[in-house]
This record gives C-alpha cells, sequence and structure tokens, in this order.
C-alpha cells in the first residue's frame, strides 16, 4: 500500500491535531516546573514562564523528600517486573505446551480471574496482609507480583503457542528437560512477549495509587505517585502547593514511563507480537 | 481445541512415566500461579461474600449480621449505593464507547506509515504517563468555569459549566479527562492492526475493493476479538475508577461518589469492612453479569480465525 | 470463552476456596520497652509550623529522658484517618495519636486508643488544675477520657485592616451584628469591569464554619440527646441559607464555582492571604503565615445575628496513647509531659495555636504579633461552643459535607440538601 500525498494530509492535520491535545499538557508540566516558586501562584499558568529555573531539579532532591519517594518506586517495581515476568513465563509455557490432566480448567480459571476486580477483594487481602505484619510496608505490593497475573499470562500462553513445537522435539532429543527446554527455548524465543508483559508491569507499579494508598502510611515510605500526591495535600495554611517542585517531580514519574514506552514500541507491536492475539 | 488436538497428535510414543512427568512438569510450571490464585482471587474472594455477612471494625470480632449490610445497603434510608450505581453506569456508558471508537480510530492512523511514526504513537501514550496529581491540576485548570474548555465552547456560543465543581456535571468532567487517557486503549489496537496478515489486503486489492470495503470485510473482522477485549477491560475499568474521582473530590462532591470511591471510604475511613464487603460482592456480581452479557452479545460479531482457547 | 468452562471454573473456584477455609484473624498486644526506654511513633496532621512544635516539644521530654526518643509523623489530613487505623489495624499503631473532638470519639469507641481515666488517678493528675473544665469534656466518650486536651482555641473572624481603612469601614468587635457585617462586607466588595478584584469575605463550605454560623442562628447538626438529626431544622436552614447568600445573593464572596477559578487547593485562607479578601471566618493557626505574608489584619470574635447563640467552634487538640501501641507506659509519660505547662511551651513561641495549659494564655496573647488583639475574643469567650460527638461524628462529619456540597454549588435547594443530610444522619446512627 502506497498512498499518495494528497490522501495522507488529512492523516496528518488529525495525527498533529490529536498530538497537540496530548502534548501541550506536558509542555505546560515542564515549563510549571522550570517557574519560580513566586510564579506558580499565578493562575491560570502561563505557558512560558518569565525565567527558567532549573535549579528546581536539584531542590527537589535537596528540599522535598521525592529523591526518597523515586528510590522507593525503584525498589518496588523491579522485583514486580522479575516476579511478573518469570511467573508468567512459567506459567504460560505450561498452559501452552505441558500435556495434564486439568489444564483446560487451570486456563479457564486463568481468565475467569482477569475479571474478578481489584475492590472485589481488596478487604481480605488487607486483613491477610495485616495478620502478616505486612501493613507499611512494600511486601503487600511486591508480594502479589510475584505469581503472575491472569492478563501477563494469557499473554505468555498466546506468544508460546505459536513457536513451532518442532523446536522443542529437537531439544528433547538433545537431552534437554522441561526445564531446560523452557530456558533454551523458550524464553530465548519469547523476548518480545516477556518485554511485553515488564512494560506493562512497569507501567502498571510505576503510577499505583490505590495500593500505596491503603498500604503505605508511613510518608517516608511512599512511593512517586503518592508522595507527589502528599505534597499537594500537606501544604501550609494560606500557601498555594510548591507546584514547580511538584511538577518537576511528576517529570521524574513520566520520563521513565515515555522512554520505555518509546524504546519498548518494536516489542509491543513488531512481527509476531503477543498483544495482538490476545482472545477471550 | 486446538492445543488439544495438537497434544493429543503423538501419544503413542510417550510412555506413562512420560506422560506423569510431564504432569508433575506443568504443576511445578503453574505452582507460582496456582498459589496466586488460590491466594489472590479464591479465598479473598469467598472471605468477601463471608465478610459482607458481618459486622466488623478491624478492632472487636466479627458479628454475624445475615443479610443486613446488604438490605441497607439495596433498601436502606438513604443508602449512597444507589447514587453511586447511578453515577457509575453513567461515566461507564459514556466513557467505554467514546474511547472505545476513538482507540480504534486513532490506531487506524497511527498505523499508516507515516513519518516520525515512533514520535507520534509516543505522543498518543503520553497522558497516560502523566502523574494524577498533574493530571487533575491540569485539567482543574483547563476545565475551570473560566478555563480554557469553556473560552472554547464561548466562541460558539455555549456558556460552559463549572465541570469539576458542579455535582451535576463532575461526571462528565471525569469522562473528559477519562478519554484523554485512552492512550492504553491504542497500544492494544496497535499491536492487533500489526498482527493482520498483509497478504488479506493485498488479496482484496486485487479484487479491487475500497479503502472503507477494506475496513470493513477486513479490518473490522480481524480487530473484532481485540475489540471484545477492549470492551470487557474498558468496562471493568470504568466500573472500578478510583483514583481521578478521589483526587478531584477527596470525597466531598457527591455528584461524584461512584461505586469504588464509595467502598474506599466505608472501608478504610468509616471501618465498616463487612458493609464494604457487601459492596465488593456487588460489584463483582455486576462485573460478572455485565461480562457475560458482552460475551453472549459478541457471538454475533466476533470473528476467530481458526482455533484459540 | 464458553460458558460450560466458565461455569466449571467457578465450581473449581467456589471448591477451592471452601476447602481452604479462611485465614483466622487475630491480634495480640505484648509490652516491649519500659517508660525509660522506648522509641515513640506519635502522628500528627497539620503544616511544617506544626510538625516542627510537636518535634520540638517531644525533644524537650527526650533531653530529660534521653533513652525515650518520639518520631513525629505527619500525615496529610485528607488521609489521616484511614491512615491512623491502618497502622493502628496493621499492627504499628502510632504511639501517641493527635485527635480532635471529630476523630477522637470514633478511635475510643473502636478500643483504639486508651481510656485515660485509671492513669490519670493512679499518677494523681488534676486535669482542671491546667486547663479549662470545658476542655477536658470534649475528649471524654461516656466516662472514657480518651485523651488529654493539648491545643486549646477556637474558631475567630480574620479581618484586613488596610481594607477597611481604605474603604472607611469601621473594624469588626465583639457584638457586632450580622446587619452591620453584611453592610461592611458590601463596602469591601470591588467590582471593576464586572470582575470582582476583590471580595468583603470569603465563605466556602468548610464545616467548622458552616457548624459555627448556623449555630450562631440557633441551628445544630444533631439534636441534643445526640440521637437524630437537627440538620433539617428551621434555625439551621436560615442560618445556612443566610450564609451562602452572601456568595449567591450579596456577591460579596466568591461561590465555589469562582474558587475553582482561582486554582486549585485555593481557599478562603489562600485568598485573605493573597489579599484578594477582606474578611475570612478561620482558625488562630493562620496567624504566622498571615504575618508572614507581610499583612495588617487584625482578629475579633464573629459576626452575630442573635447575641444569646454562641459563635464560635471551639477547636483544639488532644493527645491520646494508642490502645494496641507497645509501650504505653513511655507514650503515657510523654503524653503527660506534653499536657504540663513547660510541654506546652513550643506552641506559645512557636505561635502554633492557643495552648489549653491555662496559664499560657497571658504570655501567648503577649506573644501575638504587633497590631493583633485578643481583647475582644476575651470578652467573647462565652460565644465559645464544643459540640459533644457521638462515635459515629467522622462518618456524619463526612455524609453532611457531601448532602450540603448541592447547596453550595447551588444545585439544590437548602431543604433538599439538609432533608437529605437528616436522613443519612438517621440512618448512620442507627446503623451501629
Amino acid at each position: 500500500m502506497r498512498p499518495r500525498w494528497g490522501q495522507r494530509i488529512p492523516v496528518y492535520v488529525v495525527l498533529l491535531f490529536g498530538t497537540a491535545l496530548m502534548v501541550l499538557p506536558l509542555l505546560w508540566m515542564v515549563s510549571t516546573s522550570l517557574a519560580s516558586t513566586k510564579y506558580v501562584t499565578t493562575f491560570p499558568p502561563k505557558l512560558f514562564p518569565d525565567t527558567f529555573e532549573f535549579a528546581n531539579y536539584g531542590r527537589i532532591f535537596s528540599d522535598t523528600d521525592l529523591g526518597r519517594y523515586l528510590f522507593n518506586s525503584v525498589v518496588i517495581v523491579i522485583p514486580s517486573m522479575v516476579g511478573q515476568v518469570v511467573a508468567s513465563s512459567f506459567a504460560g509455557y505450561a498452559l501452552a505446551r505441558l500435556r495434564a490432566p486439568g489444564r483446560r480448567i487451570w486456563f479457564v480459571v486463568t481468565l475467569a480471574t482477569l475479571m474478578i476486580p481489584y475492590e472485589a477483594t481488596i478487604v481480605p487481602t488487607f486483613v491477610t496482609f495485616q495478620y502478616l505484619g505486612w501493613i507499611n510496608t512494600f511486601w503487600p505490593l511486591i508480594v502479589p507480583q510475584l505469581f503472575g497475573s491472569g492478563y501477563s499470562i494469557f499473554l505468555m500462553r498466546q506468544f508460546i503457542m505459536q513457536i513451532p513445537t518442532e523446536y522443542d522435539e529437537a531439544a528433547r532429543l538433545d537431552g534437554l528437560g522441561y526445564f531446560g527446554i523452557w530456558r533454551r527455548i523458550i524464553v530465548p524465543l519469547s523476548v518480545p512477549a516477556l518485554a511485553t508483559v515488564a512494560i506493562f508491569t512497569f507501567t502498571f507499579q510505576w503510577g499505583n495509587f490505590l495500593g500505596p494508598l491503603i498500604y503505605i502510611n508511613d510518608p517516608e515510605k511512599y512511593p512517586l505517585a503518592l508522595g507527589l500526591y502528599a505534597m499537594t495535600q500537606t501544604s501550609n495554611v494560606g500557601q498555594t502547593p510548591d507546584w514547580n517542585l511538584i511538577m518537576a517531580g511528576g517529570m521524574l514519574l513520566t520520563v521513565p514511563m515515555v522512554m520505555v514506552y518509546f524504546f519498548g514500541q518494536r516489542f509491543l507491536y513488531e512481527g509476531g507480537n503477543a498483544l495482538g492475539r490476545i482472545r477471550v | 481445541m486446538g492445543t488439544m488436538t495438537r497434544s493429543g497428535r503423538a501419544p503413542t510414543r510417550r510412555t506413562m512415566s512420560n506422560r506423569t512427568r510431564e504432569t508433575v512438569a506443568f504443576y511445578l510450571f503453574m505452582l507460582p500461579w496456582i498459589v496466586g490464585i488460590l491466594a489472590l482471587y479464591a479465598v479473598p474472594l469467598v472471605a468477601s461474600v463471608v465478610l459482607s455477612f458481618t459486622d466488623w471494625d478491624l478492632f472487636q470480632p466479627p458479628q454475624w449480621v445475615g443479610l443486613r449490610n446488604y438490605s441497607s445497603l439495596l433498601t436502606g434510608e438513604g443508602s449512597n449505593f444507589w447514587l453511586a450505581l447511578r453515577n457509575t453506569a453513567y461515566y461507564a456508558a459514556i466513557l467505554v464507547p467514546v474511547n472505545l471508537a476513538l482507540s480504534i480510530g486513532f490506531a487506524l492512523l497511527l498505523n499508516k506509515p507515516i513519518v516520525l511514526r515512533r514520535w507520534f504513537r509516543t505522543a498518543f501514550y503520553l497522558p497516560s504517563t502523566i502523574p494524577i496529581v498533574a493530571v487533575v491540576m491540569l485539567w482543574s485548570w483547563l476545565l475551570a468555569p473560566s478555563g480554557i474548555v469553556n473560552s472554547l465552547l464561548g466562541t460558539v456560543g455555549v456558556d460552559g459549566p463549572a465541570w469539576l465543581v458542579d455535582p451535576a456535571r463532575v461526571k462528565d468532567g471525569l469522562i473528559i479527562m477519562g478519554v484523554w487517557q485512552l492512550g492504553g486503549g491504542v497500544v492494544l489496537f496497535l499491536a492487533a492492526l500489526q498482527a493482520i496478515p498483509r497478504y488479506l489486503y493485498e488479496a482484496t486489492m486485487l479484487d479491487g475493493a475500497g479503502p472503507w470495503r477494506q475496513f470493513r470485510s477486513i479490518t473490522v473482522p480481524m480487530l473484532s476479538p481485540i475489540i471484545l477485549f477492549n470492551l470487557i477491560n474498558g468496562i471493568i475499568g470504568a466500573l472500578q475508577v478510583f483514583t481521578q474521582v478521589y483526587v478531584v473530590t477527596q470525597g466531598h462532591n457527591a455528584g461524584a461518589l461512584m461505586l469504588v470511591p464509595f467502598l474506599y471510604e466505608n472501608a478504610f475511613e468509616f471501618n465498616k469492612m463487612g458493609y464494604a464487603s457487601a459492596i465488593a460482592v456487588l460489584l463483582f456480581v455486576m462485573i460478572m453479569l455485565l461480562t457475560l452479557v458482552v460475551l453472549r452479545w459478541s457471538r454475533r460479531w466476533v470473528h476467530y480465525e481458526g482455533e484459540v482457547s | 470463552m464458553k460458558r460450560r468452562a466458565a461455569l466449571r471454573a467457578m465450581a473449581v473456584f467456589a471448591a477451592m476456596s471452601v476447602g481452604l477455609g479462611l485465614a483466622a484473624c487475630g491480634s495480640d498486644t505484648e509490652q516491649s520497652g519500659t517508660a525509660d526506654q522506648a522509641d515513640l511513633v506519635m502522628s500528627i496532621w497539620g503544616s511544617t509550623n506544626d510538625t516542627k512544635t510537636y518535634q520540638e516539644r517531644a525533644d524537650a521530654y527526650t533531653a530529660t529522658h534521653p533513652g525515650v526518643k518520639v518520631t513525629v509523623k505527619n500525615i496529610p489530613i485528607e488521609n489521616y484517618d484511614q491512615q491512623v487505623d491502618t497502622m493502628i489495624a496493621g499492627g504499628s499503631s502510632p504511639d501517641i495519636i493527635l485527635v480532635d473532638s471529630t476523630r477522637g470519639p470514633a478511635l475510643a469507641s473502636r478500643g483504639a486508643i486508651l481510656d485515660l481515666a485509671p492513669r490519670i488517678q493512679s499518677a494523681g493528675l488534676k486535669l482542671e488544675d491546667t486547663v479549662d473544665a470545658n476542655r477536658i469534656s470534649g475528649y471524654n466518650l461516656k466516662g472514657k477520657q480518651f485523651a488529654l486536651p493539648d491545643r486549646g482555641g477556637n474558631l475567630v473572624f480574620y479581618y484586613n485592616k488596610t481594607m477597611f481603612e481604605k474603604a472607611n469601614v469601621a473594624l469588626p468587635k465583639a457584638g457586632w451584628t450580622w446587619g452591620e457585617f453584611t453592610e461592611a462586607a458590601k463596602k469591601l466588595t470591588i467590582v471593576e469591569g464586572g470582575k470582582t478584584t476583590q471580595y468583603g469575605v470569603a465563605i466556602d463550605n468548610w464545616p467548622q464554619a458552616v457548624e459555627s454560623v448556623t449555630r450562631s442562628f440557633g441551628g445544630t447538626i444533631l439534636n441534643d440527646a445526640l440521637d437524630g438529626p437537627a440538620i433539617d431544622s428551621p434555625q439551621f436552614r436560615t442560618g445556612l441559607q443566610t450564609y451562602y447568600d452572601l456568595a449567591a445573593k450579596l456577591k460579596v464572596s466568591p461561590t465555589l464555582q469562582d474558587y475553582a477559578d482561582f486554582g486549585q487547593n485555593v481557599n478562603r485562607d489562600a485568598l485573605f492571604a493573597q489579599g484578594k479578601t477582606a474578611m475570612i471566618w478561620a482558625g488562630l493557626w493562620d496567624i504566622p503565615d498571615f504575618v508572614k505574608q507581610g499583612l495588617s489584619f487584625g482578629i475579633a470574635p464573629p459576626p452575630s445575628p442573635d447575641a444569646a447563640n454562641p459563635t464560635m467552634m471551639a477547636f483544639g487538640t488532644g493527645l491520646a496513647v494508642g490502645s494496641r501501641s507497645k509501650q504505653q507506659d513511655a507514650a503515657w509519660a510523654v503524653v503527660q509531659y506534653m499536657f504540663s505547662v513547660d510541654g506546652q511551651e513550643p506552641i506559645v513561641a512557636n505561635q502554633q495555636d492557643v495552648p489549653s495549659a491555662k496559664a499560657l494564655i497571658p504570655e501567648w496573647e503577649k506573644a501575638l504579633p504587633q497590631g493583633i488583639s485578643y481583647a475582644d475574643l476575651t470578652k467573647a469567650s462565652n460565644q465559645v461552643f464544643s459540640p459533644a460527638r457521638p462515635p459515629q461524628a467522622n462518618q456524619i462529619a463526612k455524609q453532611v459535607e457531601q448532602d450540603l456540597y448541592p447547596f453550595f454549588t447551588g444545585s439544590a435547594s437548602v431543604e433538599e440538601a439538609t432533608s437529605n443530610a437528616a436522613s443519612h444522619i438517621k440512618a448512620t446512627l442507627a446503623g451501629s
């Protein structure tokens, strides 16, 4: 397909308009993050401040706890990603390849978990974590990720199903066991799906708000999303919150997510992608 | 079904012990997830049901109260349940179809061989990456009574409302914010478009089919499974909306009282764990029923190529 | 997914869960640490000045008891109840918990904070020697003394002197009538080119101000027995309507819609600080911030529609000991110290608030910034009221705020909003 330019112009017009809607807010966020503290109280804010205070990005580490929030977010996100990737590729492999009584049931159960809202189980889960003494620790945020999730397992299974079984057979003839096949064949060949799972886990955990709101109550343990919210709340009377610092902190949250998406696109979309094969 | 036939292809070559070994391997690989299903879904779900029949404040031992939580939720004087349900239904009924249509539209455009395609795609994903406090700050400015949105409406003679303040309009404000963050749906549709084999288009092009017929006869059917998936996910997500509502209204504006914030305030602000569990159970039942209805309806329009589940 | 399979899956779910049963749940409180050796956590809400002041008071105790350290944790006020509840439920209860008369009863009725009466008795402590008797009763629920009074103070009325002098309007004083007030507010409102550049007064739906103003009209939220609503009484409705008419009818105050144009989280205090309004109802804790902004302002009792009714809700906080704290003895010792005159000294020094200790009041008045007189407020001290609260106070407060919100945004009549609130209150009080 090689449409002519005449056909493409409307496409660009629509996309540019959409892009403006999507990107302008980010520009405004950047400009607010560079505004001086005095300037920030003017409302509505202007898109271009009179002076650019790049020092704000230093101040978020010296004058606020954002450095700590960032660290907390990293501590929560990394084990979550590893756990999701490993657990879901395990289960995805089993569901796609291994024959066992009950396999179909487990597959359907996996799909059914997608329909259980997080909130339906929130109270007992909270009580359980409380019983374990995990309130105000990172465990309630990390541990559930170590089991995988219906969504990622489903993705992995769909992807692994389209890897030719001949590879498994060949590996088996070479004397590899199931674990060996998983490690030598399945993992290397399912990198795009693994990356997709990692990207989704990252996106979910990095921006997670409700989880930390419920489980974390020590301001020193807040992750970024909750810490930023707290910064808008604990302001002194008669003062507007330090929006410039809050927006600079917001960039700490946004930039990694954008970069992950930008560089992860090739895994999400290119050849034999797992996402495109989702079926209910 | 496909998997069953595939695995059933060569049963004779395997001995009994091999089969046992495979079963053991299956359950070993599944172990983390099975534990997860039990610990994070099955047990808590049943526990939610049990708790919903009790009165419990987390401190004193739970009291069995039978159906009282349900009756006071559904028929009690001044119960906010119906209000929360109405608000949530309104929010979902508008947001889900609008988001679905726009996501497909933008995904189609972003799938074209345009220059700077990666950058355009990233731009559409941007709003999903902005922290909620910044999103709310931004929109409370854009949607202020004399804000930009209303100024634009003013130029076409429309007197814009106080979007995020007026109890009658705050839901619309939240919907606008939700539409703006449609990036997640676009990602799925883009991936699905990439997965449509090119030869299908090439074949119809030989038949002389125009773009519209290609869209109708190839793109839509090939996308239909993912439309279904997005539809179900969208419904579940919209019914579960929490963070935006919480940050925008901080629970003071009943015009935006939705089911999950309602659950949250009862469970974690008023410590009414039994009552909150009853809300959770009702929410779950509603989602289950809606999903089954959508699945049944989808048989009429979802096109599956060959196998899969 | 096929439906048969789905049903089978659900059956598997149910079977598994029933088989596993429910996780047992319990809790234990074992004491660790002694009164001389402890690491305590104290939960508070408020500004950075609040954090600083509480930490100073705690450190003063540490200076004489080196084994006891207190960490002050400032929790955003919107999440305070939820976070403290989770900490308690999660087995990491704060040892010392800042409460007020709305939050306290809920925590006390659940047994989350200790009844201090036995400890007060065995320590031979006479609370009346330090603070006014009516401050003590605010922290008492059915004979249980769940907290010691900490900060005092009440709702007051702020006015911007510069604006009053410019408009040549007499300054507010004790005995100010509602009529005089509205006249002044009209004169102080400046409209330029259809846009209000200065408001006479800034009101909104802040519950404490709503409760104080309606009380001055003779209305209360609950009946005297605390077992039913009174929010739908004619007095409450008149008060509420008159209050909101300042914004809706007289246009001498911004409406909630107008606030939305000022920016997120900009409230009446911020407007006063930015010199955009001449008067506000507010707490005494605003004083240091307004001084910092360089405003010339004064404080007075709020205007009164009927001299027989009180106009100023008592604020203040109390200090409670967590019943699941593992270091109750040390926590009680610190609370006792913070209650003492010495322990309250930093409240005055940092101009944080009014101390509850009677002995410190003269010093507090003296410490007020230049030009701010407390004399009129002392004259009106009989206008302070301290509403008694049921254990469900917390939930009722939030419900009332939600129900009055449509009224404040002009989308419900005062009758609709208050009737709605009344039926909710009835249900809540009947509920538990």
